[in-house]
């Protein structure tokens, strides 16, 4: 394999992973507040077509940026309204939401731009090579020559790290993953932190799906998500519920992806089909506690009521 | 005291039957919602509604696809219960039918010397046992190393997939190399037509054999009294003497079986080959599937055809009035979110059906209510 393939690849993993990282950044909020999030797939979606509607309306991708977290913090209030007030099983909400995003964004998608074969392309997000830093050999490439999304995404894994770690609100965010009852009691409005979290997570993730929609396609395809959002679900955990794991978890899934399409397109008589499991693989490895110990929040899952 | 009311009453009526009137109360309301979403982008609910509900009636054929829909949603929906029966929650039936399909098709790719009355019942029991192992595999990782099930299954979804499109696209692929599908499977393993001219398989007759299996194994067998204990209370069941560890593997394993029988029925009845990703959310389907039917056997044949009649009326309604056919997941997402608030208020209106069943409702309970 020659260096430049190896940059292109890497450049491309960068990309892939985005969508992801976004999502999973999200859903590390909420999982770490103590409410399980499977409905990231159904907000990236709506995400998705949110930036492509605001980009079309506005002319502006930053617009359909809006949008889109708009969207996905929207689906996120119904997630937290029936998980934390209603007290609904978790991942029974968020299949519903998830089977109700695939409708929802279609629908509107075609009530929009009526049922077309020609696809509807939008202003998004082009390469912005970073000054000096891009010109740097390899790595400038790979991390410096990409749009802005790519950027404020890596920025966001060291933030999200400040934030839960090093400011009160982390400190409560944690408390209430792990021990709500305890939080209550030193005056943490635990109600009030895991709305908190469960809307920023679908607003992360609407950003993730518009991360598809304008960072890389420049529209709406039914479904683009395709998936996305449960890998995001498996990063947290295989990052194991901390922003640098889940930067990792992201970019290893990237490379799989970014190897597979290239390995598909080169004709190679390799199973990519292998490569493509192995994160999830993974991942289950990373369940099991063979891979490290297992590091969910004690409290994840569960609804608190108050006795 | 003598008994107040005489002859029928709705609030003598039991538990059941309040369930089922809420079940419908969520469906009303997930059509009411679409119907506000059509008239918003200004198509006529009441002709759409009645492409999607009346658009297959028509015809013989038309009729018949409605069951041939529902067949693995049936199956998929079983899945789904059996394990939420016991406690857990399956989200893999996908994966699990992608399994089956494998096995299915092996059996019937390979063993073509056969008669179909042996390779059908062959491929069918393959079937099981490889989508019973798959499902197996998350109740083992559960129990032995405290994995999550919910994230395993999902997991396996995609390892399942990935899995089904290495053999299709090297080992099985067709023999003239073509598309990226394996061989039609052997004549006689087809699954014979119910009725001429139409696509309505013995699957279908299969699939209601195994609603009643279902109902069999949790509710007429030693093993079912103690899968239901585990999923009633899983401590409780443990103090009682039951062994919670291998009822768990054993309720993910049947479960996945039963997701298995789903890709056997496609396989064998429906495509004739495997074909990559032909199955895409019927796993989630089967979720909202047992959902609506309150993971109850005879609710599942009901919610199934309910649903199998909606994808197919979809189609009809795209044709008839240009909606995108789509629009059913919103209708079937809000009747699950609807459902699941109205079984927060059950307990509530439960309590206040006691109150007025007893006509001597006291101050204290009436506030409770309120």
């Amino acid at each position: 394999m020659s260096d430049g393939f190896l940059i292109a690849l890497m450049a491309a993993a960068v990309r892939m992973a985005m969508p992801i990282l976004y999502a999973a950044l999200g859903g590390l909020f909420s999982e770490r507040s103590g409410v399980v999030n499977i409905g990231l797939e159904g907000m990236m979606l709506v995400g998705a077509l949110g930036g492509v509607i605001g980009s079309y309306l506005s002319g502006s991708a930053w617009v359909g940026l809006l949008v889109a977290m708009l969207a996905g913090g929207l689906l996120a209030l119904i997630h937290a309204y029936f998980s934390i007030t209603l007290k609904v099983d978790q991942v029974v909400t968020a299949i519903a939401l998830n089977i109700l995003a695939i409708g929802l964004s279609s629908f509107l998608f075609r009530g929009m731009f009526g049922i077309t074969t020609i696809p509807v392309t939008v202003d998004g997000f082009s390469n912005y090579p970073v000054p000096v830093l891009s010109e740097l050999p390899g790595i400038g490439q790979i991390l410096f020559n990409q749009n802005i999304l790519v950027y404020l995404g890596l920025l966001l894994v060291p933030v999200s790290w400040f934030v839960l770690y090093r400011t009160s609100l982390g400190l409560a965010i944690r408390s209430v993953g792990e021990n709500p009852k305890a939080a209550d009691t030193l005056g943490v409005n635990v109600v009030l932190i895991r709305y908190g979290c469960v809307i920023f997570s679908g607003m992360m993730a609407g950003l993730g799906g518009s991360f598809l929609s304008l960072g890389q396609f420049n529209m709406f395809v039914d479904n683009m998500v395709a998936g996305r959002g449960y890998i995001a679900v498996a990063a947290v955990i295989f990052g194991k519920y901390r922003p640098g794991g889940i930067l990792v978890a992201a970019l290893l899934f990237g490379v799989a992806d970014a190897l597979q399409v290239r390995l598909q397109a080169m004709g190679a008589d390799i199973p990519y089909q292998f490569l493509l499991m192995l994160p999830y693989v993974v991942t289950i490895l990373a369940l099991t506690g063979l891979v490290g110990r297992n590091s969910a929040p004690a409290a994840s899952g569960k609804a608190y009521a108050r006795e | 005291m003598r008994v107040q009311v005489r002859g029928f009453s709705l609030w003598n009526a039991p538990e059941w039957v309040w369930r089922l009137l809420l079940s419908l109360l969520a469906l009303f309301m997930a059509f009411a919602l679409g119907g506000i979403l059509l008239i918003s982008i200004d198509v006529n609910p009441r002709e759409a509604y009645s492409y999607l509900l009346l658009g297959n009636f028509g015809s013989v054929y038309s009729f018949t696809e409605i069951l041939v829909k529902a067949t693995p949603l049936m199956m998929t929906g079983l899945a789904f219960a059996f394990a939420y029966r016991t406690g857990l929650f399956n989200i893999g039936a996908e994966g699990q039918m992608y399994m089956g399909a494998i096995g299915a098709a092996l059996v019937s790719l390979k063993l073509t010397g056969l008669p179909g009355w042996v390779l059908i019942p062959l491929a069918l029991l393959t079937a099981m046992l490889f989508g019973g192992i798959w499902g197996g595999m998350t109740g083992f990782l559960k129990v032995k190393f405290g994995a999550n099930e919910i994230i395993t299954t999902i997991m396996l979804n995609y390892i399942a997939l990935y899995f089904l499109n290495y053999l299709i696209t090297d080992p099985l692929r067709e023999a003239s190399g073509g598309y990226v599908q394996s061989d039609t499977i052997a004549e006689q393993s087809f699954l014979p037509v119910l009725i001429p001219d139409t696509r309505l398989h013995i699957g279908f007759l299969i699939a209601l054999a195994f609603i009643v299996i279902f109902y069999l194994i949790l509710w007429k067998t030693p093993l079912g009294f103690q899968l239901r204990a585990v999923g009633f209370n899983r401590h409780a069941a443990e103090y009682a003497g039951v062994n919670v560890s291998r009822n768990l593997v054993t309720a993910m394993a049947i479960s996945g079986a039963f997701a298995g029988v789903a890709g056997f029925t496609e396989v064998n009845g429906l495509l004739h080959r495997l074909i990559d990703n032909f199955g895409v959310g019927l796993g989630f389907d089967g979720i909202a599937v047992a959902l609506l039917g309150n993971a109850n056997p005879f609710g599942i044949v009901v919610s199934s055809l309910l649903f199998g009649l909606l994808r197919v009326g979809a189609n009809a309604m795209q044709r008839g009035v240009g909606v995108p056919a789509n629009v059913v997941y919103i209708i079937q997402g809000l009747t699950v979110l609807f459902l699941l608030a109205v079984n927060v208020l059950m307990p509530r209106i439960m309590r206040l059906v006691e109150q007025k069943r007893t006509q001597r409702p006291t101050t204290g309970e009436r506030r409770l209510s309120a």
